[in-house]
């Protein structure tokens, strides 16, 4: 009935359903306990250190404060060992232990802090009875092993208490995983190429080398950038490469098979347009990850996202007001968020206003800011939210409101504002629906999911259905109906995956964006650079936000938002602006941790 | 650096959750997807012509193609005539008519839809991309036969074997021709309607038969019990049960007689003395207002809600007429299996469809199994009625449906309904089974739009079905 090749590929589902779904389980199961073994080891007091100190008040009295991995002293609710004082900053110094010693370093740049009355601009070793001054207050440092053996007492406590910061350090071991994602790509790269038409002659080679291109570029970057930066997450790289991967097999399928050609167009027509649309899928993947170590290096190496964050503030609302502007006048469908350069280039500036934003968020939520900052943040963020909501963007706004959310509840602690937020953040949902009635339509298209099909939800049903007739496995790649669906190639993209891959597969896509966030949540613990620690975290939230939106979204879970799943969907400047997020996590990841390198 | 840890320990329980629930929410959409959307308005045609364009065969019970692909194209049944008596069961590949095999079993035909172990051996073998075939219970001879009895008038006929629930013939008219449907292009009013298992349809008389069970199982149930008859007179006053056909009194009678002569006055009074509870009970032991799969298919039995505090209207219902917005309906199927139930001792088999698939290796698999829908409480009840609607064919009012040398059971009954139109039209209805263990048949027919000899209509398709020795 088919041909032999065509079978082999349909046949290719099965170890490539198998293969995704193992690689990606294994990494989730090593990516939670490594964050659960971190959390253990920062929050158990170090056995055998703490800090005692004279309250100046009760002149003599002695209080004793128990020592973390890393310890934060300040006056605001968010520290560790809160001293209140007028005399004491909000967030102050830094005890932490690193490689198996203790140091002690001011967190801000603008404090007093004193070790036995040498003051202290850079992180300092710190030895028993040494003492710290900070403000009106003075403490002790206590390690018990050394005054018991003063004391001529042996310490009871293992070595391997002392030392266990050492332990969290090793990396996981990806190579496991790596070596299913190679296999992976492999097979679905020959699966592909065995259902690519014949009569397209040299669009094969062309197939073969890029696609090529970027699976040899992705081997050499996998082995040769831990060697160049220290810290260098291979699990979210493998995470990400998978993605890509599979995004870069899905494209190439939609390119090249089950392609109708236009009565009027001539075959070489048909071939050139066919073979400019891959190249370009093709193109800005390898792009994507030629700039890769690029943003890492600068990321990991400089204080660039630092720099930027003014720039930020004024450029995140500067571009929605463009895309808002400009956009418009080559709306095709409903509402435009591409702008047409001269040249016919389109640009979808609303990916990179994303980035800035959240470089922004990042930089107001560093320490526990006070009240005042906190309004201040919320009447910027307010205004982009506006801009959004008139462009209309309803799913920026769905998930750069959650990923605001997460960072703030983390970064502050605050949970009754937290809720308060979400409250806020559903009466603006509340008002985009009494306002929008393109909200109010796809509402409706929800709500009416299994009862009715209509304009506003027939999309999803023809998702749906796709999804249910590819079953586990799926029916193979090219046997599906990507036809038979409105914007397969890209905002549907997650229903063809699973009506060709099967739901394995599908499933897979987003344990990978729980890698993600869990790899990034590990990170972002361990770092003492608060922006650090709340950019990684932002990011690492946003593209799993993005994803489970986009999929709960087309698979009918929640109203159809309209974004696009990451790295898979059809899409040029989308796919750029993503990559450069990957780098960002990747290079933050890789700072050490007090932030960047010098 | 604690606090920190507390606050991303909770985020991560919260993150944990939700991604659960995302995973999980997937699968339970996969999983109702294969339930509830393999047809949907809207599809794209042309998608669905190249999806179908290699999917298996849907054979009738006497290995007749109904649907089949051949050369890219998806064919119906050679016989025009049969092709359009199947339409509205076998469906079209376009999806234009909702709740029918074409759709509903859409994965099975392109080859989607089997189990994992199954597939696993066709992947294996090269025939996993084949689709399965299906055959129905359906008989293309009967069903034939059906349709032309049924000519230009609006109705349906259903034969059910009712010791084991298989659907011989379901036809309902006006249908129209598969091409008609693809290219939607002439189609008459209601033709894409199955009324054979959608329908719902006042049952008039036929429903004496459940009145007389709910009789038979009242505390008050005397086997000699005779009353009077009155005629055009009301049983108990204005407002309650007379004979509206313009008959005369029927004078003393009893139950043998009454049906005989369906008489109202009789069924209106015992119905009272049964009483609203036990009616309903028994109409739910019946099947009345219980949910029916045709396998993947939607059927409807009837609905019945017995009016509890007014005799006069409970009298009306006794008799199958829903007066004042009563709910009282019942489909052509449900007729048969109603019969079906008396023939076969009280027990109400599951009506299906599908007999089984075929498999790409040509093995016969996934056999539908028989199973009982409901059962009734009566069972010295159920012969007594079952006599009286014997004689009711062999010396009443059924006596069309009569065929020498066999033991015929059968009730008419008549009803006004609001037809298509929105008009007050009287429809002839009917209920009748043969007892012969050789030929186990049912039958329930609706006629809309008239008087029609339906016991006859009956008569002819049964021995038409005896004919056929079905049950080999
Ligand atoms: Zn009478």
């Amino acid at each position: 009935m088919q041909s032999l090749t065509s079978y082999i590929t349909y046949l290719a589902r099965y170890p490539l359903a198998i293969l995704a779904i193992i690689l990606t389980v294994v990494l989730v199961w090593q990516s939670l306990r490594s964050l659960l073994n971190r959390f253990k080891q920062h929050t158990t007091p170090a056995h055998g250190f703490f800090l005692m100190s004279q309250t100046a008040v009760a002149g003599d009295f002695v209080e004793s404060y128990s020592l973390f991995h890393t310890t934060a002293i300040g006056s605001s609710r968010s520290s560790d060992i809160r001293l209140n004082s007028k005399s004491i900053a909000r967030r102050h110094a830094l005890i932490y232990l690193h490689d198996g010693k203790w140091f002690v370093r001011p967190a801000d740049s603008n404090v007093n802090l004193y070790v036995n009355d040498r003051k202290v601009n850079n992180p300092r070793r710190i030895k028993n009875q040494d003492l710290i001054r900070m403000g009106d207050r003075t403490m002790v440092f206590v390690d018990e092993r050394d005054s018991a053996e003063l004391s001529g007492y042996e310490f009871e406590g293992s070595i391997a208490d002392w030392q266990y910061d050492k332990i969290v350090e090793q990396p996981l071991r990806t190579g496991f995983s790596w070596l299913l994602v190679s296999l992976f790509f492999l097979i679905g790269y020959i699966a592909v190429f065995l259902i690519i038409p014949s009569d397209f002659g040299r669009l094969r080679i062309i197939y073969l080398l890029l696609l090529g291109f970027f699976f040899v570029f992705a081997q050499i970057y996998y082995y040769v950038l831990p060697l160049t930066f220290e810290n260098f997450d291979r699990a979210i790289y493998t995470a990400f490469i998978f993605i890509a991967a599979l995004g870069l097999i899905i494209q190439a399928r939609f390119a090249f098979v089950d392609r109708i050609k236009p009565l009027d167009w001539s075959n070489a027509e048909f071939i050139r347009y066919i073979r400019n649309d891959f190249i370009v899928q093709a193109g800005v993947a390898i792009i994507g990850l030629a700039i890769l170590p690029i943003v890492i290096l600068i990321v990991q190496r400089t204080r660039f996202l630092e720099k930027i964050y003014y720039a930020s503030l004024i450029l995140t609302p500067l571009l929605y007001l463009a895309t808002l502007i400009l956009g418009r006048g080559a709306a095709e469908w409903g509402a435009s968020l591409w702008i047409t350069l001269p040249g016919g280039i389109s640009l979808q500036l609303t990916e990179f206003a994303k980035i800035t934003y959240l470089i922004v968020l990042a930089n107001f939520f560093k320490i526990r800011p006070p009240l005042k900052t906190q309004l201040l943040f919320a009447g910027w963020a307010g205004f982009n939210f506006i801009l959004i909501m008139l462009l209309p963007d309803l799913g920026s706004m769905m998930i750069l409101l959650p990923v605001t959310l997460i960072v703030f509840s983390v970064m502050t602690s605050e949970y009754l504002k937290t809720a308060g937020i979400l409250v806020g953040g559903t009466l603006i949902f509340f008002v985009a629906y009494k306002l929008l009635s393109y909200v109010q339509n796809r509402l409706y298209g929800w709500l009416t999911l299994w009862t009715e099909t209509n304009a506003y939800n027939e999309q999803i049903i023809f998702g749906l259905q796709a999804i249910g007739r590819g079953g586990i496995f799926g029916r193979g790649l090219g046997v599906g109906n990507p036809r038979s669906i409105p914007l397969a190639s890209s905002d549907m993209v997650f229903s063809v995956i699973c009506e060709e891959m099967g739901i394995l597969v599908g499933l897979a896509i987003i344990l990978c964006f729980i890698i993600t966030w869990l790899r990034g949540a590990s990170a972002a613990a361990k770092v003492r650079d608060g922006f650090t620690s709340s950019l990684i975290l932002a990011l690492a939230t946003y593209f799993f936000v993005e994803a489970a939106v986009v999929i709960a979204g087309t698979t009918g879970l929640i109203p159809l938002t309209g974004a696009t799943l990451p790295l898979i969907a059809k899409g040029g400047s989308s796919v750029i602006a993503k990559w450069l997020m990957i780098g960002m996590l990747i290079g933050l990841c890789c700072r050490n941790e007090e932030g960047a390198y010098k | 650096m604690k606090q920190l840890m507390r606050s991303l320990k909770s985020i991560l329980l919260l993150f944990l959750i939700l991604s659960f629930a995302l995973l999980a929410g997937i699968v339970v959409q996969q999983n109702k997807s294969q339930r509830l959307l393999l047809q949907s308005s809207n599809e794209n045609k042309a998608v669905l012509h190249s999806r179908y364009s290699n999917a298996g065969t849907i054979w009738s019970a006497d290995m007749v193609r109904l649907a089949y692909s051949k050369d890219g194209e998806r064919q119906y049944a050679e016989n025009s005539e049969l092709a359009r008596a199947m339409i509205q069961t076998v469906g079209d590949y376009t999806h234009n008519i909702g709740n029918t095999i074409e759709g509903a079993y859409q994965d099975r035909l392109i080859g989607t839809g089997r189990s994992f172990t199954q597939q696993l051996a066709f992947d294996f073998t090269g025939n996993g991309m084949v689709g399965d075939d299906i055959i129905l219970t359906l008989n293309s001879d009967l069903t034939l036969h059906a349709q032309n009895l049924l000519g230009d008038s609006n109705g349906s006929i259903v034969i059910i074997n009712y010791k084991t629930g298989a659907i011989l013939c379901m036809v309902s008219t006006p249908n129209i021709y598969p091409d008609n449907v693809i290219a939607w292009t002439d189609i008459p009013e209601s033709s894409l309607f199955n009324r054979s298992i959608a329908g719902a349809y006042a049952p008039g008389s036929t429903y004496k038969v459940v009145t007389g069970i709910a009789w038979t199982e009242s505390e008050q149930y005397d086997p000699n019990y005779t009353m009077y008859c009155k005629g055009q007179e009301t049983l108990l006053g204005p407002g309650s049960v007379t004979e509206d056909r313009g008959e005369d009194a029927h004078g003393e009678i009893n139950m043998q007689t009454a049906y005989h002569v369906s008489c109202n006055h009789f069924f209106g009074d015992v119905g009272i003395k049964a009483g609203a509870e036990l009616m309903q009970n028994t109409a739910e032991q019946f099947g009345f207002n219980k949910p029916l799969s045709l396998g993947r298919l939607v059927g409807k039995t009837g609905t019945y809600k017995a009016v509890a505090d007014d005799q006069y209207l409970l009298s009306w219902q006794s008799i199958g007429q829903p007066i004042e917005n009563n709910e009282l309906t019942v489909s052509p199927l449900h007729l048969a299996m109603i019969s079906g139930a008396i023939a076969n001792h009280g027990i109400m088999m599951q009506p299906y469809l599908v007999k089984n698939y075929i498999s790409p290796f040509g093995k016969n698999y996934d056999i539908t199994k028989q199973e009982v829908f409901s059962q009734l409480n009566s069972t010295a009840g159920v012969e007594v009625i079952k006599n009286n609607l014997i004689t009711t064919v062999e010396q009443g009012r059924a006596y069309g449906s009569y065929i020498q040398g066999y033991v015929i059971g059968g009730k008419t009954g008549t009803a006004e309904s609001v037809n298509d139109d929105g008009e007050l039209a009287t429809n002839s209805l009917y209920t009748g089974f043969i007892d012969d263990p050789y030929n186990p048949y049912a039958v329930g027919i609706v006629i809309e739009n008239g008087i029609y000899d339906t016991p006859t209509i009956a008569g002819s398709i049964l021995a038409k079905a005896i004919e056929l020795n079905l049950s080999n």
